[in-house]
């Protein structure tokens, strides 16, 4: 029994410190956006998307039983995605949020482990833009956008491997939802 | 006393021989062993303790299950796609055995009146009651396939309403038949990639608009 001890300790304790590792280099990717819960009720426009897990491993499926080209690209730019949360506001009128509010998104990307890639300021608007991404050796483990403009905030938060050129290619390609929903209203009529 | 008594026996020495003669009883005198009884005791080998744990099978059967779990799952996220659709086939099939099942019962009670009011016939009333039950058979083998053809006609419209929602470009082929929750899941998944892919090209035009400007400042002084 001792023997059977002393070698689950040899080789079970450094394998659970690695998998406790990699989980904790996962949940340092994801960003807190629960300060920004309160402006839903001022903005005039709210986007929220979280899509992880199985849900994500649907969408994935879908993109590859579609014959589209263009789906198939964006598909292999998010082969190693595990998570993607997007969360947009939109304001009727300039400075009705509070700046402190996405600085303190912007403190999280302080924290070791995040290396800024872009950063973008601009008078017009007050548009700041930043990049931000996460490595786990040499493989990238995390990506963040944050915009603030005067009257809107964009924020992104990517967990895993995200092909950001091909991304930032296709974005003119990609589908929108709410134009679909338009369409296939008016389809059923025409049957 | 004699000296050479002592040594070899030789002489006489009279107070060593009256000595000797009152210990006589003592003299050593050599005899075989005793016998004693031999205890065999039976030797109880021990059995060799079998080993049910052994470290290295443990760890080499670990490291197959683990390859066996990654296969698995790598084929079963392919395999869901035809459960999905076996699923719906299921379904479809179950609502027709139901229907039909239900229909079988009502004719049944029919058949079970008709044999109960021809008792006093006879003979010519089991012949009726045997047409009767051939005729509720036929009847019930087209109802069924009535229904099933019913219900395979609502499965296809549905999913051809289906296949005109998937948002596709113009160079796609056949629109792929999807649930409501790939669906969604894949509508979600296009917004926050819009959302991502059009911020990205901001930071990206943005940057090349910079190393522009150099370029542009220079040809307006060599055109001055």
């Amino acid at each position: 029994m001792k023997s059977i001890t002393r070698h689950l300790f040899k080789f079970a304790f450094p394998a659970l410190l690695l998998f406790a590792a990699i989980a904790a280099n996962a949940q340092d990717a994801r960003l807190d956006f629960e300060r920004l819960n309160g402006l839903e009720t001022r903005a005039r426009d709210v986007v929220e998307v979280n899509i992880d897990g199985k849900l994500l491993d649907l969408a994935k499926r879908v993109m590859t039983k579609t014959n589209d080209a263009d789906a198939k690209k964006v598909a292999q730019a998010i082969g190693g995605l595990k998570g993607i949360y997007v969360r947009v506001f939109n304001f009727e009128n300039d400075n009705e949020y509070n700046v402190a509010d996405v600085d303190a998104i912007r403190t999280q990307l302080q924290n070791p482990g995040w290396e800024r890639l872009a950063n973008v300021r601009s008078k017009k608007n007050n548009q700041k833009i930043d990049v931000y991404t996460r490595f786990a050796g040499d493989v990238m483990s995390g990506l963040a956008v944050v915009v603030s403009e005067s009257k809107s905030i964009a924020l992104v938060n990517v967990i895993g491997t995200i092909d950001i050129d091909l991304l930032a290619e296709m974005s003119g390609k990609m589908n929108i939802p709410r134009i679909d929903i338009e369409r296939d209203a008016a389809k059923p009529k025409n049957q | 006393m004699n000296e050479d008594y002592l040594w070899d026996k030789t002489g006489g020495d009279p107070e060593i021989e009256r000595l000797e003669n009152a210990l006589a009883a003592f003299r050593y005198r050599e005899t075989a062993a005793p016998a004693v009884e031999a205890k065999v005791l039976p030797f109880k080998a021990k059995p060799a303790r079998f080993q049910f744990f052994r470290f290295k099978y443990a760890a080499a059967s670990l490291a197959f299950a683990a390859l066996v779990f990654a296969v698995s799952l790598q084929f079963s996220s392919d395999e869901t796609n035809v459960e999905n659709e076996s699923a719906q086939a299921l379904k479809s099939e179950q609502i027709a055995s139901i229907e039909s099942g239900s229909g079988n019962r009502i004719e049944s009670n029919v058949t079970n009146r008709n044999d109960s009011s021809g008792e006093k016939s006879g003979v010519s009333t089991i012949e009726k009651s045997n047409d009767l039950t051939a005729k509720t058979l036929k009847n019930r083998q087209r109802s069924s396939e009535r229904q099933i053809v019913k219900i395979k006609t609502e499965i296809s419209t549905n999913n051809r309403r289906s296949d005109a929602k998937l948002p596709t470009t113009k160079h796609a082929d056949a629109p792929a038949k999807l649930t409501d929750e790939e669906r969604f899941a894949y509508k979600q998944l296009m917004l926050a990639l819009s959302v991502t892919g059009s911020k990205l090209q901001i930071v990206k035009d943005k940057a090349q608009s910079t190393d522009e400007k150099p370029i542009v400042k220079t040809a307006m002084k060599d055109g001055r």
